[in-house]
């Protein structure tokens, strides 16, 4: 059960963006997807949102297949994702970010849910470290703090599976360290986690396994070891040495 | 057949003024990314000099129209890039629709005062009504000139644009701006450019047209509707598509007249077929093609009103009125009488443009409709057909939403336009028809009828009466509106406005909260145009046109688009007796005023009630000794106004001292100490200590507009951000 | 010799709205060579590239190209002067032909005739592409005609970002043969690079930046040895030790 990405390509004009690309995310464990910029990573993130389509492959979710469904069907089946460049609600104040997140998952008759979306939004700002910010405007956060509010926002329509976009990009050597607990405690309450990610000590620390994409392909797959150890991988990151220069 | 031919040519000839024209529109919006709004304006301005020189003057008609084409054209495009344009980069589609929007109503103010409309003007044609012969047909020569300079104008352009460094630069511009800068072409240059060339265009067309328009200001301004619906099949692109678009124009509008039954349903249809063109156009296209520029950033934010404060301005707003009632005079309060109604139209934009970020220019045309539901079942003054007129439009709205909401940006704002200037020109004019089996007329027979309203024995006939009923509504109006902006809804538009990719990817599908604001604004508005109809005891269709609609709008933007007090301001501006009191000889003085106010939005993007008064208002609020003793300054006055005991003027100078003097101290000691939130344009010095203070809690503020912003936001789009 | 560095910034920090993405960056580019300049997305590094090129004004400190004050807002004045940036992914305009594409810099009085022909010399697979739009050009041939734009006013430094993106390797190869030459004629060059050890392999000296500071400067080869950790965390057994 989880998300299961079967045989995906997609093309842009001539341009082969992601080639035959199959992974899944399983339920209480955190898939890694890497590769260098421009390999396909965040491409791949809009297909499974229904934002970009496919030219071929299918995307399912617990078995179901997404295919026909708009982005904001496929979120109320349990998707939920955050984005690489931010997309917080800038004019909303951090806790009415999560507060309209929760409430179009519980819409009730005029706000009758309304105590229930509260306690939503009290228990993510406490588990996030963010209460203490809950006032201030999105879009004068820095971009770290930024990135904890979208997991928040995320969280609060209470996703099944969720895709990380660079969540930790913009966070210091702190942040990060408390947000490597944050995801390992988020996956043992059973969420399928998939995570973009560059910074490698934090990839390695909390995957169960990772996958490394490289011009739309699947290169790699494995533990994290196997991973750093394979020399495909290390041409894919830091690119070959430019003959006779 | 003869008369197929004869149609044909004059639907041609008319053709080729809509081409020369959309083409100049086309030109700088693909290269500056502003829809000109004045771009009718301009051609209107340089007809009238045009006009002036060559008929006022007798100058030699070569010699005149030489000075406005390649003289007074070319200055007007270098002014409106210098004082307008540059600083305009990273404000919202509004702000930018409103800058230009100012300088059309500024050109009209200005043509209107030098050029009085009472006068009759009017340009012969250029050859005298002389003719080419061709077998049974006859051409004048201005058609077959206006003809020849189109294909000028259509193959000059292509070279222009093809074969010279200039042009392809215009070009690479459109494909990426900030490129375009990276090697070496000021983008300053390219612009002004665009707006020379755009300005001379229009200068031509105007000329051109004038002859047939017997030189009327509004028409001529008017042109622009005909310049978009051509522009807009062009897909706001392609010079050649602007063309053929011009052509469906030119002839769809000579094959109606000629061929449509003569009757007087059908006659108002014809005035409304470039309007229709322009909607049909915009819902046929395909949505991708229509893509424009990519929308920025905007700077500007929406204030989270709270309730305390809501219901301070609310007291506020009534207790004004019951002031304003108790001191001016009975001639005077009939015409500031019409405020309210019109604040309430200025109230029903905040939800659609200031929280949902959808740009209507229908806001009037909803006042309209709900004024002629009032004004026929209210016959008798029942108050409940306020609650019919805000139900009929809320029904209209949704249908009108329904296929434009499928549009984005400047594209929904086109939409709406077409809708009011169809309505205008059409349904708000149609005689009486059977309407569910009643005989109904939209206006009656020229104007509508409004009886004051009454419950039981009490009815406001008294314009006392009426004006601090008015104050009420449109305090009660507020307190819904701001009710909408705090509730779930509210907050779900305004993350629809900031960020439609993450509110799908939360499972929210927008389209009927968009559709649901949009039924909510034009039923606010519905109801303001019931009040602004009894408030006037009988209404004329042209009080709701379109145009004076985009006046409402253009305060709202200038003092601030989610500003309640906007809409006061706006009411105020216009219903206000007291320009024509002042300056009895300057009635156009107003229009230019407002005009250069709207100017200078691009440097206050939030509108100057955010962006000015409340923050020194906040250093007021949190001195409640001061508060109080302002309060009781105010109040003395009246007491001493109402006991005879001082005039009006001295009341008013008091007052003014009173409301600007005293709170300026105060803002002025608190923002030396880097506590208080930048007004007048001021650097934010509170970012110093935010930037190394842990920022708790901090009030709502947003960035000062300064360079930086500006600068921030020309490299995020050109893709060079770095986070 | 003169006696400043050719680019320098000077306390530098930059913001995006309120949010700082720079905190405080000192250094200098002197006259010829090829810098690196290494790091994690979200490092600053494109940021730093704007702030040279004039694109975005810093909140504090200052940038000088040539002695002179970057004044921000002036990216075209700083192309005449020979500060040249070539952007992210996206040098060419595209609805533009190839010749139009190099007509756009005949400004200073260089001919249409002169531009082409460096270009073409340089790249000779442009000429027989002269009259295609530069959007239907391979990735390749697409940053060739960016390079070839930016070299036809003999520009003296040359600002290139993210070169290789979406790019297969023996054309990343080839581009960065290209650039080489260029450094051997005499234009200095500063690389924003992702594939490090590509960018190392051509580049005399190199910065490597983290959370907007700039965390390691020196030699290529002192930056190189320190690379895998870098890149690919520390927890693996062949890696060196943290940066």
């Amino acid at each position: 059960m989880g998300l299961e990405i079967d045989q995906v390509s997609v093309r842009f004009g001539g341009l082969a963006a992601l080639s035959d690309v199959s992974l899944s995310a399983h339920e209480g464990s955190i898939t890694g997807l890497i590769g260098p910029n421009g390999a396909g990573k965040t491409t791949l993130f809009n297909v499974v949102t229904g934002m970009q389509r496919p030219s071929a492959g299918a995307v399912r979710l617990d078995g179901r297949d997404l295919r026909e469904l708009p982005s904001h069907r496929r979120a109320r089946l349990g998707l939920g994702r955050t984005f690489q460049r931010l997309e917080l609600f800038g004019t909303l104040t951090v806790a009415e970010n999560i507060g309209v997140a929760a409430s179009i998952a519980r819409r009730g008759l005029m706000g009758s849910k309304s105590r229930e979306i509260r306690e939503i939004r009290e228990e993510l700002l406490e588990r996030l470290g963010l209460t203490s910010l809950a006032g201030r405007r999105a879009d004068t956060l820095p971009t770290g703090t930024g990135r904890l509010v979208e997991l928040a926002r995320a969280l609060a329509v209470r996703p099944r599976v969720l895709l990380l976009d660079e969540p930790a990009a913009g966070q210091d050597t702190e942040e990060t360290e408390r947000f490597s607990l944050v995801l390992r405690s988020l996956a043992a309450d059973g969420l399928a986690i998939l995570l973009v990610e560059h910074d490698m000590d934090l990839v390695m620390r909390v995957c169960d396994t990772v996958v490394v994409l490289d011009f739309g392909l699947v290169i790699c797959d494995g533990t994290p070891a196997t991973v750093q150890a394979n020399t495909d991988v290390q041409a894919a990151y830091l690119g070959s040495v430019v003959a006779d220069a | 057949m003869h008369d197929f031919i004869i149609f044909t040519i004059g639907g041609l000839s008319a053709s080729g003024i809509y081409a020369i024209t959309a083409s100049g529109l086309t030109l700088t919006y693909t290269t500056t990314g502003i829809f000109n709004w004045a771009h009718g304006a301009i051609g209107m301005i340089c007809a009238f000099a045009y006009w002036q020189m060559s008929i006022g003057w007798g100058w030699p008609t070569v010699l005149s129209m030489l000075l406005c084409l390649f003289g007074l054209a070319p200055l007007i495009g270098i002014g409106i890039e210098a004082l307008a344009m540059r600083r305009l980069e990273g404000v919202s589609e509004a702000a930018k629709l409103v800058v230009t929007l100012s300088m059309a109503i500024m050109f009209l103010g200005i043509a209107q005062w030098i050029w009085g409309p009472t006068t009759y003007r009017a340009l012969p044609p250029l050859f005298n009504n002389d003719t080419l012969v061709l077998g049974s047909i006859r051409i004048s020569y201005d058609d077959v000139t206006i003809l020849i300079l189109a294909l000028v104008v259509a193959v000059g352009l292509r070279l222009f644009l093809y074969r010279t460094r200039m042009g392809i630069t215009m070009r690479a511009s459109v494909d990426d701006r900030t490129l375009t800068s990276l090697n070496g072409s000021s983008a300053n240059t390219n612009a002004r450019n665009a707006w020379i060339i755009g300005s001379m265009l229009a200068a031509l067309a105007g000329i051109l047209i004038a002859p047939t328009l017997s030189l009327s200001a509004s028409a001529l301004t008017l042109l622009i509707v005909n310049a978009y619906a051509a522009s807009v099949i062009g897909r706001l692109r392609s010079i050649p598509m602007t063309f053929v678009g011009a052509i469906i124009l030119g002839l769809s509008i000579a094959y109606s007249v000629a061929y449509l039954p003569q009757n007087p349903y059908i006659q108002g249809f014809e005035n409304a077929v470039p309007a229709i063109i322009l909607f049909v156009a915009l819902l046929v296209l395909p949505q991708s093609r229509l893509r424009g520029h990519r929308q920025l950033r905007s700077r500007e934010f929406a204030f989270r009103p709270t309730w305390s404060g809501t219901g301070i301005f609310c007291a506020g707003v009534v207790i004004t009125g019951i002031f304003l009632a108790t001191v001016v005079s009975t001639s005077d309060l009939f015409s500031l009488n019409r405020m309210w109604g019109l604040a309430i139209v200025g109230l029903s934009i905040i939800p659609i443009v200031g929280y949902a970020g959808r740009l209507s220019l229908c806001q009037l045309t909803f006042a309209g409709i709900g004024a002629s539901v009032v004004g026929h079942l209210g016959a008798q003054g029942n108050p409940l057909s306020l609650f019919a007129a805000a139900g009929v439009c809320a029904a209209v709205g949704v249908l009108v939403a329904i296929p434009a909401l499928r549009l984005s940006g400047i594209y929904f704002a086109l939409a709406t336009a077409a809708f009011a200037i169809t309505m205008d020109n059409w349904v708000f004019v149609l005689p009486t028809f059977n309407l569910f089996g009643h005989p109904y007329a939209p206006f009656g027979s020229g104007s509508l009828v409004f009886a004051p309203f009454r419950v039981g024995s009490f009815a406001l006939t008294s314009k006392t009466s009426q004006f601090i009923a008015g104050s009420v509504a449109f305090a009660i109006l507020t307190a819904v509106v701001v009710a909408v902006r705090r509730s779930e809804f509210g907050q779900r538009l305004l993350a629809m406005k900031d960020s439609p990719a993450a509110c799908a990817t939360l499972g929210m599908n927008g389209r009927a909260s968009m559709v649901g604001v949009f039924a909510f604004s034009a039923a606010v508005a519905g109801v303001g145009g019931g009040i602004y109809g009894m408030a006037l005891g009988s209404a004329a269709p042209d009080v709701f046109q379109f145009f004076s609609g985009l006046t409402v709008l253009l305060v709202m933007v200038v003092m601030g688009i989610t500003s309640a007090g906007a809409a006061v301001t706006g009411g105020l501006y216009q219903g206000s007796p007291i320009f024509t009191n002042l300056i009895p000889n300057l009635t156009q003085l107003p229009l230019v005023l407002v005009g250069l106010a709207g100017l200078g939005v691009g440097t206050t993007p939030n509108g100057t009630i955010p962006g000015s008064v409340r923050p020194v208002w906040l250093s007021v609020l949190r001195r409640r000794w001061l508060l109080g003793f302002i309060v009781a300054v105010a109040a003395v006055a009246w007491a001493l106004r109402l006991a005879g005991v001082i005039g009006n003027w001295t009341m008013t100078t008091i007052m003014l001292v009173d409301l600007i003097a005293l709170p300026a101290p105060a803002y002025i000691v608190d923002y030396r100490a880097n506590d208080a939130p930048p007004a007048f344009g001021l650097p934010d010095r509170r970012s110093q200590r935010r930037r190394d203070a842990s920022p708790v809690g901090s009030a709502p503020g947003g960035g000062p507009a300064t360079t930086d912003d500006q600068m921030a936001a020309l490299s995020g789009a050109g893709g060079t951000g770095g986070t | 010799m003169p006696d400043h560095p050719l680019l320098e910034f000077r306390g530098v920090r930059a913001a995006y709205e309120e949010v700082e993405v720079l905190h405080g960056i000192d250094a200098t580019f002197d006259e010829g060579g090829i810098t690196a300049v290494l790091g994690a997305n979200g490092a600053g590094k494109s940021t730093l590239l704007a702030l040279a090129a004039g694109i975005m004004a810093p909140t504090h400190g200052e940038v000088r190209f040539d002695g002179e004050r970057i004044r921000a807002g002036s990216p075209s004045t700083l192309a005449r002067k020979g500060l040249c940036l070539i952007p992210e992914g996206r040098g060419v305009f595209p609805n533009l032909t190839v010749g139009e594409n190099l007509w756009v810099m005949t400004h200073s009085g260089a001919t249409r005739r002169h531009v082409e022909q460096c270009a073409f010399d340089r790249f000779p697979r442009l000429a027989e592409r002269r009259y295609q739009h530069a959007g239907t050009l391979s990735g390749g041939e697409q940053q060739m005609l960016s390079l070839a734009r930016a070299l036809a006013t003999s520009p003296r430094m040359l600002l290139l970002d993210e070169l290789s993106m979406g790019l297969a390797p023996i054309v990343v190869d080839e581009l960065y043969k290209h650039v080489a030459q260029l450094a051997a004629e005499g234009v200095t060059v500063v690389v924003v690079e992702q594939f490090a050890r590509t960018a190392l392999s051509v580049a005399s000296s190199a910065i490597v930046m983290a959370n907007g500071r700039i965390v390691q400067k020196g030699a290529a080869s002192a930056v190189e040895a320190v690379l895998h950790s870098a890149y690919l965390g520390r927890t693996t057994p062949q890696a060196a030790d943290s940066v």
